[in-house]
């Protein structure tokens, strides 16, 4: 999953907005979500798929139902943020196994 | 957005671990580890659960200090708004060394992106006014 697809998936408005209301609203089916917005169910089910390919969305059924919830994990950039706080740790615990050895000669 | 802790512990997404050895015994490993000069130049710690910290450019406060085993604070840049976990744990090896673990995690994801509120609520039980989000969204 990149980010890409996750800016993807929210560049659309539609999906821009059944992603907030799943956030600010909590878990809710399609049909319930095509109730309060403009779109058919049709669009909502079609858009919610794209959420959940970009893993933005997840979705669990419940005999009938089927209950959407967002997963906004993705949001913040995963790749990037771990690439850099992995590369920070690097280089400080660099600076402590060096100081180390310095007081501690082997 | 008002969420419960069960909702909250969704947001907990990154997390970041490294592991060194260093060739003395945890207790004096632990001195150089809560000296903290390698954490980022210029150290400020007051060493005591809650005690404030201050590493280079980075603000914070202490969480745990168990001398020779752990030491856990949050902390982050002044231009971030979310301040992120840092777990430092200290183990015997066999060869009576130290295993330093280091674990940072970011426990929010900036859902402001997209222009939703952040949960207002603490992580997994940190809801003290000192708790986490007190300095994340000060």
């Amino acid at each position: 999953m990149s980010t890409d697809q996750v800016f993807s998936a929210l560049s659309d408005p539609t999906r821009r907005q059944l992603f907030t209301r799943l956030a600010d609203g909590g878990p809710a089916t399609a049909t319930e979500l095509a109730a309060e917005l403009p779109v058919s169910r049709q669009a909502v089910v079609k858009h919610l798929d794209a959420l959940r390919a970009a893993e933005l969305v997840s979705s669990s059924r419940e005999g009938r139902e089927v209950h959407y919830t967002v997963t906004p994990a993705p949001l913040a950039d995963a790749v990037g943020w771990i690439a850099d706080v992995g590369a920070q740790w690097d280089t400080r615990l660099a600076t402590l196994q060096s100081q180390f050895s310095a007081r501690q000669p082997k | 957005m008002e969420l419960g802790k069960a909702d909250t512990e969704k947001f907990v997404v990154h997390e970041v671990e490294r592991e060194i050895e260093l060739p003395a015994p945890p207790e004096e490993a632990w001195e150089s580890v809560v000296d903290a000069e390698w954490l980022g130049g210029d150290a400020e710690i007051d060493l005591v659960p809650g005690g404030d910290l201050r590493i280079g450019e980075r603000e914070g406060w202490v969480e745990e200090v168990e001398p020779g085993e752990r030491f856990s604070f949050w902390w982050r840049l002044p231009d971030e708004q979310v301040a992120t976990r840092v777990e430092i744990s200290l183990t015997e090896t066999e060869e009576g060394g130290t295993l330093i673990r280091v674990v940072e995690t970011s426990p929010l994801a900036t859902l402001d992106l997209i222009g939703i509120p952040l949960p207002s609520r603490g992580i997994g039980g940190g809801t003290s006014a000192h708790g986490p989000l007190a300095l994340a969204y000060a």
